[in-house]
């Protein structure tokens, strides 16, 4: 899920660098702000077939209280269980027997190992009991029976996203279906999803050398900050988990005002907004309660990592940066540019192509999230015959050229134009374009900063640049996790 | 009588309040039924609009299947080979100066049966784009240096692709599906140490000088276009039905811990009467999602994995269809019950309920399955590669719509019953 996040600012930092020649139509997009605080951005695509829906919420793992890591994640999961009309059959009996299900679960949490097991039978035979009222993935089913694809979910260190894709026509069902999962969802199923979730961290983290570094590697680079906690959860904090909490985390984030919604696609924009008052203005309105979240001190010495591995070996490097809108996040875009950016880009053609001791190298800017101060990261596998080590030294080498020597007005054009080009291809279709307008909306609070922030980068320079990597690019500062080799 | 009606509808405003809003779970709205959309064919080129980035997609007959034996990966390798190689007359160095200096992007990738080949370019680029495009096609430099760099990455990327129990899992599977047979044939490090520079060229030449399929999204001048076509199109036979599937249980071992099973064995392909109704019955089996029964019976009700469901690929000349599970090996034993009790209930009947679910939902998909200008295309290109009718998606559906409980339900208990391949990896 990280990972699928870290892929998607990749992506989105294309936008973020710019240049001279960037000059893009502003596309036709609505912005509506409910009373309660609900955010639509609508873009009709008239001659589209389908229409893509993105619901962000602002809530993720930064918002987790400790001990209760995953929470969101769980949270995200038990969405898609039903509403008190879908997925029941009786939603009044089932109701009771949640409740009892409830009680009997915090009185196993609180009682000694040793006496649990006949509140653990009371339980299976309430989980047995309450079945019949039950009618598991009916909200998956209706959305599928209506040719819904792309019907899914993921969370990130900063938001919780939910998408689906239907035909064109069908944005009264769309709306029914999320007004209600809005404003009166179940979270039945609660203990078999659990498993469900628990065998997904077995799947991505503990099988998983490369999962163990990247949450490793995290939880080190970060002393105070919320990110240094895995979106999955810590295993311990999982298995923890009951219904009261979840609970009480949905009605302190999922709010109206902390929701961002894009619709594009093949839609008349005047019903549109037509069908969107009408299923969505009358949700009350909550109060938003703001995270703190700590600001990360610089450290006082590099960190190493070193995971003991029998599989083909792994290295990150991670600097500690700022996030957007300081204008160094901007120039970190344009560094990802210069040193992964293409065949000619530095490290490219320094370890691939000259040095011949890299198979892959890449560079992200924002890891993990973007909400709170951030890394920009370098990832590389060495080939085989070569090290960890002697990559890191040959990334050194290109990270102190970048720092002594001016960058060549050739590579900054040549970045941003791949970046103009990305753009246009991020947006080519439906998904894209609302995957990316409510990232902005929610991250940035407003889906416009990308065009106004193409407008302060045409005063960056390559002076500005290397003051930038100077002040970030810290050997002292730098964390750095081996992975094998 | 008149006056009652309007108090009527003057009470029903008000105690019901404006809105009449829609229930989910009731009935959909018409149309049910809504087309996928289409490239336009003229002149011998797919086209589509796009007010943005040219795209220039080739499909040429011949992919991984024409690898010579002993020297499994050639396809591949030429692949990358041509792209970080540079044309014959500039070398790679200014090839990729001037495709960055462009931020174009070059692609070739072979699968089974053909090479894709494409570069996405800038409006304003695309003339100058194509024509490079088209010298790497024809007159690759195959720089030895980069061969050898990219021989080096193919292998460092098989070492990576056996830690993953899943990618073991499914190239065990090949091997017994298709024993005997090209299709079982993998890349390994003897074979890819044995692919010469010269077997590249013979390669090249039974590939990239046959007539491709085209494809362009976007703007594009006619002399441009001109350029890509070809008159000549070498014989090519479609592969044709495995004859030797080898089935029993196989077991392979993975770094990463993960437990995977696999299983399959073959089905109806895609010009046999009972294509729709497997297809649904797949659909209801495990390749929808949480809703399907594999995903319900392993997933939501014994939360056993993550990962579960099943998987139908029909070509014009054969079919497989599979299923695969990926837990942890302490839970494999329950796994394969809870499948055993999944198949078990669909031999014993799929209801007409659910058939009628299932057939809403894929008529209602087509629309949106072909979501972006390159999967349109891709689609169209691949039709015609396999000489697949343009009619045929629409009178598929239509068999969608009219095939009968019965027929799905023997076309269920032909999916589930084996002989099986059946693949563990990690037990």
């Amino acid at each position: 899920m990280v990972k699928r996040i870290v892929v998607f600012l990749l992506i989105l930092d294309f936008f973020l660098i710019a240049g001279e020649s960037l000059a893009f139509d502003k596309p036709p997009i609505k912005r509506i702000v409910l009373k309660n605080g609900i955010t639509f951005l609508l873009w009709p695509r008239q001659d589209s077939t389908s229409v893509a829906y993105e619901v962000r919420v602002k809530v993720g793992s930064v918002d987790e209280p400790r001990g209760l890591t995953g929470i969101s994640h769980m949270l995200e999961h038990m969405m898609f269980k039903g509403t008190q009309k879908i997925g029941t059959s009786d939603y009044t009996k089932e109701k009771a027997l949640l409740k009892k299900i409830d009680e009997i679960a915090l009185k196993i949490q609180s009682s000694p190992p040793n006496t649990r097991d006949q509140l653990e039978a009371r339980l299976q035979k309430l989980l047995e009991g309450i079945k019949p009222y039950q009618i598991p993935n009916e909200f998956d089913r209706l959305y599928t029976r209506a040719g819904g694809i792309n019907l899914n979910a993921n969370t990130g260190a900063d938001l919780t996203s939910y998408h689906v894709t239907l035909p064109r026509g069908r944005m009264k069902f769309w709306a029914a279906m999320e007004r209600d999962r809005m404003t009166h969802p179940v979270f039945r199923e609660f203990y078999k999803e659990k498993d469900v979730v628990l065998k997904e961290r077995s799947q991505r983290v503990d099988a998983s050398d490369k999962g163990k570094l990247f949450e490793e590697f995290l939880f080190h680079a970060f002393t105070t900050s919320p990110y240094r906690f895995p979106v999955i959860g810590i295993r311990e904090n999982i298995e923890r988990l009951n219904r009261t909490d979840l609970k009480q985390f949905y009605n302190r984030y999922y709010t109206p005002a902390n929701t961002v919604i894009a619709i594009v696609g093949g839609f008349d924009l005047e019903k549109a907004i037509s069908i969107i008052k009408d299923y969505f203005d009358d949700i009350p309105a909550r109060e938003v309660v703001p995270t703190f979240a700590p600001k990360e001190p610089k450290r006082a010495s590099q960190i190493r990592i070193n995971l003991r591995s029998d599989k083909e070996p792994l290295m990150i490097m991670g600097f500690l940066k700022p996030t957007l809108p300081d204008i160094d996040d901007t120039c970190f875009d344009i560094i990802q540019g210069i040193l992964t950016g293409g065949r000619t880009s530095r490290l490219n053609r320094a370890l691939i192509t000259e040095k011949h001791i890299a198979s892959n190298i890449d560079a992200y800017n924002g890891f993990p999230g973007a909400r709170y101060d951030n890394l920009f990261i370098i990832t590389a596998n060495p080939l085989p015959g070569h090290t960890n080590k002697e990559l890191e030294a040959a990334i050194w080498e290109e990270i102190d050229r970048i720092k002594k020597e001016p960058l060549k007005h050739q590579e900054i054009k040549r970045a941003v134009k791949r970046i103009k080009k990305s753009i246009l291809s991020g947006m080519e279709t439906n998904e894209g374009a609302a995957g990316l307008i409510s990232y902005f909306e929610a991250i940035a609070g407003d889906y416009t900063y990308i065009y106004k922030d193409i407008e302060t980068m045409e005063d960056i320079d390559a002076e500005m640049i290397m003051e930038c990597a100077k002040r970030y690019f810290d050997k002292q500062q730098a964390i750095i996790g081996f992975m094998g080799g | 009588m008149k006056r009652l009606l309007i108090l009527n509808i003057i009470l029903s405003l008000v105690l019901f309040g404006c809105t009449h809003r829609l229930d989910p779970k009731g009935s959909l709205p018409i149309p049910i039924r809504t087309t996928a959309p289409k490239p336009a064919f003229y002149n011998g080129v797919y086209k589509l609009a796009n007010p943005g980035v040219v795209h220039i997609v080739l499909l040429f007959p011949g992919g991984k299947i024409l690898d010579p034996p002993g020297k499994e990966g050639a396809a591949r390798l030429l692949g990358a080979t041509m792209v970080s190689g540079g044309t014959h007359d500039l070398g790679p160095l200014k090839t990729e100066e001037i495709l960055d200096d462009l931020a174009a992007n070059v692609s070739i990738r072979s699968e089974r049966e053909f090479t894709w080949a494409s570069i996405d370019v800038l409006p304003e680029d695309a003339k100058q784009g194509t024509s490079l495009f088209l010298s790497l096609l024809k007159s690759p430099g195959l720089d030895p240096k980069r061969l050898a760099i990219e021989r080096d990455k193919f292998k460092d990327k098989i070492k990576r692709d056996e830690e993953d129990a899943t990618r073991v899992a499914f190239d065990e599977l090949r091997r017994h599906l298709y024993k005997g047979d090209p299709r079982s044939h993998m890349p390994t490090m003897a074979s890819l140490n044995a692919i010469t520079r010269k077997d590249l060229i013979a390669l090249h030449k039974q590939i990239f000088t046959n007539k491709p399929v085209i494809g362009i999204i976007g703007d594009l001048d006619d002399e441009s276009l001109e350029s890509i076509k070809k008159e000549e199109a070498l014989p090519y036979n479609l592969l044709g039905i495995p004859k030797n599937p080898e089935f029993g249980s196989f077991t392979r071992v993975a770094k990463d811990k993960q437990c995977v099973l696999v299983m399959t064995h073959l089905g109806p392909s895609m010009n046999e009467s009972s294509y729709p109704a497997a297809y649904i019955a797949d659909y209801i089996i495990g390749s929808s999602g949480l809703s399907s029964r594999i995903t319900q019976e392993v997933r939501t009700k014994r939360g056993l994995a993550y990962s579960a469901g099943s998987f139908y690929q029909a070509m014009p000349a054969w079919g497989i269809f599979g299923i695969y599970v990926i837990t942890e090996t302490k839970n494999l034993k329950e796994v394969k019950h809870a499948i055993k009790n999944a198949l078990d209930t669909v031999s014993k009947g799929i209801t007409t309920e659910e058939i009628k679910w299932a057939k809403q939902a894929i008529i209602n998909q087509q629309a949106v399955m072909y979501n972006s200008p390159k999967k349109v295309l891709s689609h169209a290109m691949e039709s015609a590669f396999y000489r697949i009718p343009p009619e045929f998606d629409d009178i598929f559906l239509d068999k969608i719509y009219n095939t009968t409980t019965e027929e799905v339900n023997n076309a269920a208990s032909k999916l589930v019953k084996g002989p099986w391949v059946e693949v563990v990896v990690n037990p």
